[in-house]
């Protein structure tokens, strides 16, 4: 299990305010590793700092044992891809046309794609089952077939180590399942490490290999899904009494006490939103 | 699978399309004019310049009209509407917004006011209203960066915002230097220059032009596909291996040169930078290795007509300005409502 | 005896109380009624020792009317007008209102009480007449662009001031020299007739209409004005237009700047017949533009009819007749004055 991704002591402050402390994790190729965290704990930006999007104030990143900010934006775009969540692009370009940019770190400046670059796109769009949406408008189809589409970018990118950011929002209930499958596909069979900020813990729990729990800046727990997903560390993450339920014999799903204990009739007063 | 050709067969053909269109309208411009030049002494005169024979004395004065008010004029035209287009081309994507026009960072309101103070001042230099005109379109741009630099947020709306600031500073700069210059002496001059105009145009203008222009059309051609990505946006840019601000400065610097230049030489000519891209999208898809070159043609077709219209509909000149407001305004118009579910705005 | 003494007697009061009226009338004055040049009915009361003038020409028309101690407040670029500080120093010590292009000071120039304030019609000039009559200020309207209209301002301001002589002396002054130019030029051969572009203050493509005064310099001087069918304010023009027109002479306003003209070096126009010829002329003088509506414009056409018709002219003595005729206005010569001709274009 090769080491393709890793930080240590990562740090990074936003107008003074810390945002991440003393981050150190480690990605392994071929498998799904998802970040779980409550909203402001620092996911996504310790998702943009591992690409370099965002510069890190203390702390290492390497990438296949090579420092990341010693590489120039293209070299770490071919090891690295990012998948945004799906968005309305302002130009109505098309489908096919938003998948070939991935093709762009393999492009010199003034270089544009050719024939074998829009093959690549096709072909990533067909492994993900998607190849009729390569002529269509992208900002007229639907939510989850965009961010098929900009998986299918990512694939197009080529690297061996795809981060996506919630992917999952704003997608319907069953694409959600489509999309992480897809996901978990691609990990398996082109051996990528896909590294995802997830907001529902049972979605890691039932695709992910790998988790890390960020709370407040800092990593609360890491390590294979199997070891990290447990009832107390979950609970603590979201610090709300967890109960798990185990389908399958071996995949626990969490869900809050007070739902399981079957007393939904009834709202406790004193719980509340945190 | 359908084998897609990257540069599509229609692509090309719409480009060679609108190169015969603009040559048909060059040579219809070259023809027309408040003074009239027989068909066949045309021909006279371009074979004699090709050859290098002198000119009959008879064709003279047609030489002189043709050659040094006519054509310097109509290749202006060609250069500032392609220059003006594909700037707002370029500043449409960078700034993601389909209602940019090249104005944004102040460079027009820069240049009419270094154009106005060259005016104003006692110094009788012919090259100080073009130089100081220039000067000040480009350090408009430059404060309009360094303000948005300096509030510190990436947000690309952080540099519309400050250029916004920056072209009301100038525009008031120039309300204040035309309430103190002399009514008489100095501020017909400045209206006379606030209002854009090629009636001018002399071939030294169009020799310090056509550089900035060509340059400025070559290298926005060669990074249509780079400008594809930066729509996108800075996080994806980047994690496309894309270095955005590097970028971003890049084209803001060449644009503000082509669109500097322009100003300077023939003063404001609006609409072009705003209208001409939607255009060239209409036709060619978003997509800017494809849009740019038939951005630049559509400029340099439409500006070209309007001041042959200008020049010749009657005894007086009309501005230019106006037949591109009449003009661009409907066509404008029209293409919003054709484009409404493109999911365009 | 005494009858025929007391009838002389009489007769002698009632001279001296007549001349005496007219002298010392700013104390006796009787109120008059006039209608001004935008046709509006004003009343005017009494003195009028403090007027107040709101653009250029009203300055000039009250100047040639001797009435210059009178002014207490003057349109702000005159202050510094050379001919205005020539024949009347203390102008720069005059209160400055604003001018109209970049807008009048309402509030300062009812702070001045002034007697009467003479305006221009455009801009806002009317609506500023109707709140200066709502105060009980005089306020009468002018528009001086024209030989006649300038002669009826300088009437008009004439009247409202109390002179009731029927023409100023200024007005007589420019028929003289009008006079003067259509009687030698009356029996002028028309193939003899020059055409003549007037190029504005805009720029050498910028030229006036037939509605402007320079259009009537031209003709009144035996010049057809190549312009003459614009209408409207200044035009702008494409530089093959004036190839087309090509006219026998040009003249370039006052007011040029003069890298503006070095335009004319542009090989596109080498061939216009003026250039060509060497026949560009700026509009005299120095100290005052005669191609600004003013009194003095009577002058530019008798400069130019001798410019270019000069066997019809050739006993006027250009420079005497001018000298004079600012005397007359202004009590001081053209050369006292410290101005020149100044006629040359370089190019």
């Amino acid at each position: 299990m090769a080491v393709t991704l890793e930080c240590r002591d990562l740090g990074f402050t936003y107008q003074n305010l810390p945002v991440l402390d003393g981050i150190s994790v480690q990605i392994h190729s071929g498998r799904f590793c998802a970040i779980l965290g409550r909203n402001g704990s620092g996911k996504t930006t310790l998702l943009h700092c591992l690409n370099r999007i965002l510069s890190p104030d203390t702390g290492k990143i390497w990438v296949h044992d090579q420092d990341i900010q010693a590489m120039d934006p293209k070299k770490i775009a071919q090891q690295i891809s990012l998948v945004p969540q799906e968005h309305l692009d302002f130009f109505p370009y098309r489908v096919l046309d938003v998948v070939v940019m991935g093709r762009a770190p393999y492009l010199r400046m003034v270089q544009r794609p050719d024939r074998s670059d829009y093959q690549l796109a096709r072909k990533a769009l067909c492994f993900l089952n998607a190849d009729y949406l390569a002529p269509k408008n992208f900002n007229r189809i639907s939510g989850g077939e965009r961010q098929m589409c900009l998986l299918a970018r990512a694939v197009t990118q080529g690297a061996g180590i795809m981060l996506l950011d919630e992917p999952t929002n704003h997608l319907d209930f069953n694409n959600q399942y489509h999309l992480l499958t897809a996901m978990k596909s691609l990990c398996r069979s082109k051996n990528i490490s896909i590294v995802a900020t997830l907001h529902d813990p049972n979605m890691a729990a039932l695709f992910a290999d790998d988790l890390i729990l960020i709370k407040k800046g800092g990593i609360l727990a890491q390590g294979p899904v199997g070891e990290v997903m447990t009832q107390t560390l979950v609970s603590a993450l979201y610090e709300t009494p967890l109960g798990q339920v185990s389908i399958h014999g071996h995949k626990k799903l969490f869900f809050p006490q007070t739902v399981l204990t079957g007393l939904t009739d009834r709202i406790e007063t004193k719980d509340t939103i945190k | 699978m359908v084998r897609r050709r990257p540069f599509s067969i229609k692509a090309k053909g719409t480009l060679l399309a609108l190169t015969l269109l603009l040559a048909i309208v060059f040579l219809a411009s070259v023809s027309m004019g408040r003074v009239f030049i027989h068909g066949a002494d045309l021909f006279t005169l371009v074979v004699n310049f090709i050859s290098g024979n002198g000119t009959p004395l008879d064709l003279l004065s047609q030489e002189l009209v043709f050659w040094w008010i006519r054509v310097p004029r109509c290749v202006m035209a060609i250069l500032v509407g392609a220059g003006l287009a594909i700037s707002g081309a370029v500043y449409q994507a960078l700034f993601r917004n389909p209602l940019v026009s090249p104005d944004i960072l102040g460079v027009s309101a820069g240049c009419t006011f270094g154009a106005a103070l060259g005016l104003v001042s006692p110094f009788d230099s012919f090259y100080l209203v073009h130089v100081m005109s220039f000067g000040f379109g480009l350090a408009a741009v430059s404060m309009s960066v360094a303000l948005a630099r300096l509030i510190g947020v990436k947000a690309v709306m952080i540099l519309v915002l400050a250029g916004m600031v920056v072209l009301s500073f100038f525009n008031a700069l120039l309300m204040v230097l035309k309430y103190f210059s002399d009514p008489y002496e100095q501020l017909p001059s400045i209206i006379f220059w606030v209002m854009g105009s090629l009636s001018r145009v002399t071939w030294d203008n169009v020799l310090v032009m056509a550089p900035f222009t060509l340059v400025g059309i070559v290298l926005f051609i060669a990074l249509g596909f780079r400008l594809n990505i930066l729509s996108l946006g800075d996080i994806q840019a980047q994690s496309l291996g894309l270095s955005p601000v590097l970028f971003r400065r890049l084209l803001i610097v060449a644009s503000s040169f082509m669109v500097a230049i322009s100003v300077a030489t023939c003063g404001q000519i609006a609409w072009i930078g705003l209208i001409i891209p939607h255009m060239a999208r209409a036709i060619a898809g978003p997509g800017h290795e494809r849009m740019i070159p038939i951005t630049a043609l559509l400029g340099a077709i439409f500006l070209l007509t309007a001041d042959t219209i200008a020049r010749t509909l009657s005894t007086a000149e009309i501005p230019v300005g106006i037949i591109t407001a009449l003009t661009g305004a409907p066509v404008f118009g029209y293409l919003m409502i054709k484009n409404r579910g493109s999911g365009w705005l | 005896m005494a009858q025929k003494t007391g009838v002389w007697m009489s007769i002698f009061m009632l001279i001296i109380l007549g001349s005496g009226g007219a002298s010392m009338g700013q104390e006796h004055l009787k109120p008059r009624m006039l209608i001004d040049q935008a046709g509006r009915r004003v009343e005017i009361p009494g003195v009028t020792n403090k007027i107040v003038t709101t653009f250029k020409p009203a300055t000039l028309c009250v100047l040639a009317l001797r009435l210059a101690p009178r002014l207490i407040g003057v349109d702000t670029s005159s202050k510094q007008d050379k001919l205005s500080k020539a024949v009347f120093p203390g102008i720069t010590r005059v209160a400055g209102v604003g001018n109209k292009s970049m807008g009048i000071n309402f509030e300062t120039l009812v702070s001045l009480e002034p007697d009467l304030v003479i305006l221009y019609s455009q801009k806002d000039g009317l609506q500023m007449a109707d709140r200066l009559a709502a105060l009980g200020i005089p306020a009468i309207v002018i528009l001086p662009e024209t030989f006649e209209t300038i002669q009826t301002s300088l009437a008009l301001i004439a009247r409202a001031v109390g002179e009731e002589t029927p023409l100023p002396a200024v007005a007589r002054h420019m028929d003289l020299i009008l006079d003067l130019i259509r009687n030698r030029l009356k029996n002028l051969p028309p193939k003899e007739r020059k055409t003549g572009y007037f190029a504005s203050s805009r720029g050498i493509f910028s030229t006036t209409t037939g509605n402007m005064i320079q259009h009537e310099i031209f003709t009144t001087a035996g010049i057809d004005n190549v312009s003459g069918s614009l209408a409207g304010y200044f035009q702008d023009i494409s530089p093959e237009q004036l190839f087309r027109w090509n006219p026998d002479i040009m003249v370039l306003s006052r007011h040029m700047k003069r890298t503006e003209t070095t335009r004319l070096a542009n090989k596109a126009l080498s061939q216009v017949s003026a250039i060509s010829t060497d026949r560009v002329y700026r509009c005299p003088s120095s100290l005052s533009p005669w191609d600004f509506p003013s009194p003095l414009s009577v002058l530019a056409s008798l400069w130019l009819a001798k410019r270019v018709y000069p066997t019809y002219f050739s006993d006027i003595d250009l420079a005497d007749t001018v000298n004079d005729f600012h005397k007359a206005l202004f009590g001081k010569t053209l050369d006292q004055m410290g101005g020149l001709m100044d006629e040359a274009v370089q190019w």
